[in-house]
């Protein structure tokens, strides 16, 4: 299945896209890892959401000019990206890699990053960078010695030394614990506060749902899904949901939940727990207590199995 | 100071580049002192083995595919050439450091090298020294520009370069009259018979005369510097 609910048209309003991808498709020999992928990018936080090798990096790489794509065209700021270096003065990019100089220090890192992208006051706008990045202890450490966490920290000090208006950050939140994502999470939040336009990619779902105001799914290559992500599981609520039970007798809950109007199925899974399958989950809900306590049944553990991304992908991928 | 320029030569410093660097040029510096305590070799000998076999098909273009395949290799194997890629730097800015940077760590083992053991082998010989310094210089300067392309268009580049220099710049063009015109060393020794012409005066009449060579090397340096930036612009940064 593949579905675009375009929350863009609501945020366009007459605004020109940062970025607008228009047809590309990227094919390496037989393998097709990008396939006719259209959106627009507008100012706030964007998220590129996939499973692990769902073609977020080729993508990013085509829309940061790194890779060109086999067909259609990439623009930002209504250039194309690809061999126009002048424009990466307003652009920020943080790739997958732990590309970094291991014998340099943090600051030095930093400082070679404004000065390779023409800032006037290199030193002034490292530390600033550094200081955003809670990295200020560390910054005089040379990097070899730095956690991988760290490492991505003084990365995207580098990435936005220069204070461009578009960052793309390829999976920004690798190797941070979960101290580094709230304070790296807020940072993007006061960025994106400030004007700015972040467009952040994740196969990790709770970092898309805590940080994008839009979410782009794409799965197999191909985009999937694209707008608000809450909006996405409204337009997603013909499909059935799956909640887990576990109880204290599985299959005399299960015959009365097989009688209940808001139940389509219900299956025992290898370690004893039902698994319901509803259309309706609100009323599932509120009849599960009442049909336990008819039963005799003690609920031990009622839980969603798909209220996340990642069932949504699982449901899209089909 | 090119911040560019800078990074590169911390990049290109690591210890065991400089050792092996370090270990090439002393070979023709202890043939120096050995042809120095030996009398009986002739000039024309001297020149055929030292300068045009020793230095010019072996331990100056080895160092400089070490140090040029690394100057961009390097950058592309821990993937931090996106790192300059991404930058407002147009690509010729990319390019010209880091070849001025291969060149500064090349230049200076092979020169040194060389002034010395040709000042052992030649008894102090001002213009014999002269003439190879300028001669070296411009051939390390286009062996740079190759071996830097190299580089960058292949992950294979120093298997690839050692095999050019010692099948082609060592063996066939040494060994085959018909094709020594189409090695970096023979407009190397051209530059060098040029400059001092009592080098290679039995082989006088097959080296190529100076303007020929240095209008060769030159082209050689810009043209594979193109097809470097060229290269960089058009390819897939990993």
């Amino acid at each position: 299945m593949t579905m675009t609910q375009s929350s863009e048209t609501s945020t366009s309003s007459g605004v020109e896209p940062v970025i607008k991808v228009d047809g590309v498709s990227r094919w390496f020999g037989n393998v097709v890892s990008v396939s006719d992928v259209s959106f627009e990018v507008y100012p706030g936080i964007t998220g590129l959401l996939g499973p692990n090798g769902a073609g977020k990096t080729t993508l990013l790489r085509m829309i940061t000019g790194l890779a060109s794509p086999s067909e259609g065209t990439v623009l930002t700021f209504g250039e194309p990206v690809r061999d126009n270096p002048e424009l990466y003065r307003r652009i920020g990019v943080m790739s997958e890699h732990e590309a970094v100089y291991n014998f340099l220090t943090g600051r030095e890192f930093v400082e070679f990053a404004a000065r390779i992208r023409g800032v006037a006051d290199v030193r002034n706008a490292a530390a600033e960078a550094i200081e955003n990045v809670g990295l200020g202890f560390a910054a005089d450490r040379k990097m070899t010695g730095y956690s991988r966490g760290m490492k991505q920290r003084m990365r995207l000090a580098a990435t936005i030394v220069h204070d461009p208006e578009l960052l793309i950050l390829d999976e920004p939140l690798n190797g941070a614990d979960p101290r580094q994502r709230v304070h790296f999470q807020n940072l993007l939040r006061g960025l994106a506060d400030q004007g700015r336009t972040i467009f952040v990619s994740s196969h990790i779902l709770e970092e898309v749902e805590a940080l994008a105001d839009r979410v782009l799914l794409i799965v197999n290559g191909k985009l999937a899904a694209s707008g608000d992500y809450r909006s996405i599981r409204a337009a997603l609520n013909e499909r059935p949901y799956h909640v887990r039970i576990v109880c204290s007798d599985p299959r005399t809950l299960a015959s009365g939940l097989v009688k209940l109007d808001e139940v389509d199925a219900v299956n025992i899974d290898p370690d004893g727990a039902l698994i319901a399958q509803s259309r309706n989950v609100l009323a599932l809900q509120m009849a599960l207590p009442k049909l336990s306590l008819e039963s005799n049944v003690r609920l031990l553990r009622v839980e969603p199995l798909d209220d996340s991304l990642e069932s949504v992908f699982s449901y899209l991928v089909g | 100071m090119n911040p560019l320029y800078v990074i590169s030569l911390r990049q290109l410093t690591g210890r065991p580049r400089l050792i092996i660097i370090g270990l090439l040029a002393v070979v023709p510096v202890l043939m120096g002192v050995a042809v120095s305590l030996n009398d009986g070799q002739s000039s024309d000998d001297l020149d055929e083995t030292l300068i045009a076999l020793l230095f010019g098909a072996a331990v100056l273009p080895i160092i400089a595919l070490t140090v040029s395949t690394a100057a961009l290799g390097n950058d592309l194997e821990d993937r931090t050439l996106s790192n300059l890629t991404l930058t407002p730097i147009a690509r010729w800015g990319i390019i010209l450091p880091k070849l001025a940077a291969a060149v500064t760590i090349a230049a200076p083992p092979v020169l040194i090298s060389a002034v010395v053991s040709v000042s052992l082998a030649y008894d102090g010989d001002s213009q014999a020294i002269a003439s190879v310094v300028i001669g070296m210089v411009l051939a390390i300067l286009a062996y740079s520009a190759v071996f830097l392309w190299l580089g960058l268009a292949t992950g294979r580049a120093l298997g690839y370069g050692l095999m050019y220099i010692f099948l082609w710049e060592f063996l066939f063009t040494g060994f085959v009259s018909g094709v020594r015109f189409l090695s970096i060393r023979a407009y190397m020794i051209g530059v060098i018979r040029g400059v001092d012409d009592e080098r290679f005066a039995e082989d006088a009449n097959q080296v190529i005369s100076l303007p020929v060579s240095l209008i060769v090397l030159a082209a050689i340096i810009v043209i594979f510097t193109a097809l470097a930036i060229r290269r960089l612009r058009t390819m897939d940064v990993p």
